[in-house]
């Protein structure tokens, strides 16, 4: 049981990076491809991001109590953050998928209210 | 010329990474290192590998309080360390008629024999040592030079952070497909800001726990002028009850040396014993049988936990005024546990309960987060990964600035090629040199001596000299060609890595019988499968680099 928190709590740390990597130009470059989302849409693709982070912590705290949970959130932020940097060289289709699965719920045909880079 | 703020920043950061970085790549590595200390122990202390799974609980009255009659009549004080998951022995320790001076021996779980003495100092005697006093113990001079590269590392990381100036933009950016200088700059600015947080906490507690070594005189400067009443030591003690045990901790200051807290002043000793509850009576000389202590730990871990207890520490087993510490183990805490409860000897009855005040709690959560003792198994592999981070972050940072310089000077200032010798003695060196300390532990196998000299100062001498071999390899490659002699031997070291990596599991698999599919399958036994496996990583990433710089000689011949 305190593995699957940990893991929650990992998954949604990175899904939560994934979201703010992907919504930086260089990055959707390499994800995505294609004319640059608005502002809008990058808005509230930090704001999920920020929700996942936050909701990572509630996890790890839940998960470990407070004097664990808030070590183990900080490791693993830093750990995820770096993941996602690795995903965006070795396996950036990952968080395409990540992108793919967000958007289906939360920012379907926002891509299309699209701006330039 | 260039001024401003970020750009004194720049030289600050420059200078003290050229300065420090070696030293604090040591105390980095080997810290990371200790992280598993114990199960390094375990790899390298073979007759200490026992499976706790299926070792009954051992019961102090009927097995242990016999055992340490029979070893010592007369002792003054015993202590015993309970048999754990990462320490699967019972420890003892004794004073005899002879001597004052504790004699500390372990015995198998089960079968209460003794164990045969190690004959290694193996991490938790050489590599965590190393971290924290480089093993320069006179006049603390290696704790004064890990305190200043502490203090170079803060500066480096508020610094770094000051002079990037594209904080957020390159967040997650790691170019390494793009050229070597790029992504191992990248590398450093990943490391460097996203492990932000670890580096900085780790290197500040790590600064904070060795205060008494910084600031010896700062207990007596409080602690001398202050009146006995003035501050309670625990919440529960009663000031009268302070105030006898005050005098019992200045009385033991006229019992010979061998005694907890001898060699202190009377004001750094009031300071232990109201910080950490550490506390020695003094014997009435009225003899007393030993109460029954079963039922004290098993009344102690009804209220706080299975396993709350990990030592019990008896002053004075055969008086009236003896008494008997149960110190509560830090498994299930961040904070260091220094909290104890004591009992009569004679009777068992409730003397004190020492709970830390808030203030040494904080102090408590900083050791405990430094220290990494409790039992929180996927919070000790994040350490060990961020630790590894840290040495990247180091190691990246020395490459950057020869890098830059070995394309434009093609290495041939004698600057520049220092650098070159330093960066490859520093990072390779200390790897190459853990690699052989292992390999010489399992090569000497227990022996006591070796050609007249005791193996476990043997172990000690093939560490240092293997890693001053990596120095001389580095000057003799930069000395036959300046331009890409560091190249190929970088490649040559990491060859080296390898070989003595693979040699470890191989004579770890000759000298005991433990392969990995034994310790991994047949009859499990995580401490020593995890060695071996990180020992294979380490060969299987050694040989990747090797194959990468060989490419990359290739690539700067032909140029």
């Amino acid at each position: 049981m305190m593995h699957i928190g940990l893991i929650a709590s990992f998954v949604c740390a990175y899904v939560g990076f994934s979201c703010w990597a992907i919504s930086q130009t260089q990055h959707w470059r390499t994800v995505i491809g294609g004319p640059f989302p608005s502002q809008e849409m990058v808005r509230t693709q930090r704001f999920f991001g920020m929700v996942m982070v936050a909701l990572s912590l509630i996890i790890a705290l839940f998960n470990d109590g407070f004097s664990f949970g808030a070590l183990v959130w900080v490791l693993i932020l830093s750990l995820a953050a770096i993941l996602v940097a690795f995903s965006l060289v070795w396996c950036p289709s990952l968080l395409s998928y990540i992108n793919k699965v967000i958007s289906y719920f939360y920012f379907a045909n926002a891509v299309e209210k699209t701006n330039k880079p | 010329m260039k001024t401003g703020f970020r750009f004194s920043m720049s030289a600050l950061h420059t200078w003290a990474g050229l300065l420090l970085s070696g030293l604090l790549f040591a105390i980095f590595w080997t810290g990371t290192l200790s992280v598993f200390d114990k199960e390094i122990d375990r790899w390298m202390m073979p007759q200490t590998r026992i499976n706790m799974d299926t070792a009954p609980k051992l019961s102090v009255d009927r097995d242990i309080v016999p055992l340490l009659n029979s070893l010592s009549e007369s002792a003054t004080a015993w202590s015993i360390v309970l048999p754990s998951e990462r320490k699967p022995f019972l420890g003892l320790g004794y004073d005899t008629k002879e001597s004052h001076i504790a004699k500390r021996n372990s015995f198998h779980p089960v079968t209460l024999d003794q164990l045969p003495a190690s004959n290694t100092r193996g991490a938790s005697r050489f590599i965590y040592p190393f971290h924290h006093n480089l093993t320069l113990r006179k006049s603390n001079i290696g704790a004064w030079l890990v305190g200043i590269a502490s203090i170079g590392m803060l500066c480096l990381l508020v610094s770094g952070i000051v002079i990037h100036r594209r904080l957020f933009t390159d967040f997650f950016s790691f170019r390494v497909w793009r050229s070597f200088s790029r992504g191992n700059l990248d590398a450093h600015n990943l490391t460097g800001v996203l492990l932000f947080p670890f580096t900085l906490v780790i290197t500040l507690s790590g600064l904070m726990i060795a205060h008494l070594i910084y600031f010896p005189k700062a207990p007596d400067a409080v602690y001398e002028q202050m009146h006995p009443q003035s501050a309670a030591h625990t919440q529960k003690t009663p000031a009268k009850e302070i105030t006898s045990l005050r005098q019992k901790i200045d009385n033991k200051s006229k019992t010979p040396k061998a005694r907890e807290g001898a060699g202190n002043s009377p004001a750094r000793r009031r300071f232990i014993g109201e910080s950490q509850g550490r506390v020695t009576p003094k014997a009435s000389g009225e003899f007393a049988t030993i109460t029954s202590i079963d039922p004290l730990i098993t009344a102690t871990e009804e209220e706080l936990g299975r396993g709350a207890v990990y030592m019990v520490r008896v002053s004075n087993p055969a008086d009236a005024e003896g008494v008997i510490a149960l110190r509560l183990s830090s498994d299930k805490s961040v904070a260091q546990n220094m909290d104890n409860r004591r009992f009569s000897v004679a009777t068992g009855a409730d003397l004190d309960h020492f709970e830390s005040s808030s203030v040494t709690n904080v102090f408590n959560f900083l050791a405990g987060m430094h220290y990494v003792q409790f039992d929180h198994w996927p919070l000790r592999w994040f350490y060990f990964i961020a630790g590894l981070g840290a040495c990247v972050l180091i190691a990246t940072g020395l490459l950057h600035w020869t890098q830059a310089r070995n394309q434009k000077h093609d290495g041939t200032r004698f600057s520049i090629s220092f650098m070159n010798v330093h960066n490859l003695s520093a990072v390779m060196g200390i790897i190459v040199a853990t690699g052989a300390f292992l390999v010489a532990n399992r090569l000497f196998n227990n022996s006591v001596h070796f050609a007249g000299v005791l193996v476990p100062d043997l172990e000690v001498y093939v560490f240092f000299s293997v890693w001053m071999c990596c120095v001389l390899h580095g000057v003799i490659r930069v000395l036959i060609n300046k331009r890409s002699g560091y190249i190929k031997a970088w490649g040559e070291q990491c060859w080296a890595i390898a070989f003595i990596a693979i040699s470890a599991v191989v004579l770890n698999w000759l000298t005991t019988g433990d392969h990995l599919i034994k310790t991994l399958f047949k009859d499990t036994y995580w401490p020593v499968a995890t060695i071996d496996l990180l020992l294979i990583s380490s060969a299987a990433i050694a040989i990747f680099a090797a194959r990468k710089l060989s490419a990359n000689l290739k690539l700067n011949i032909g140029r």
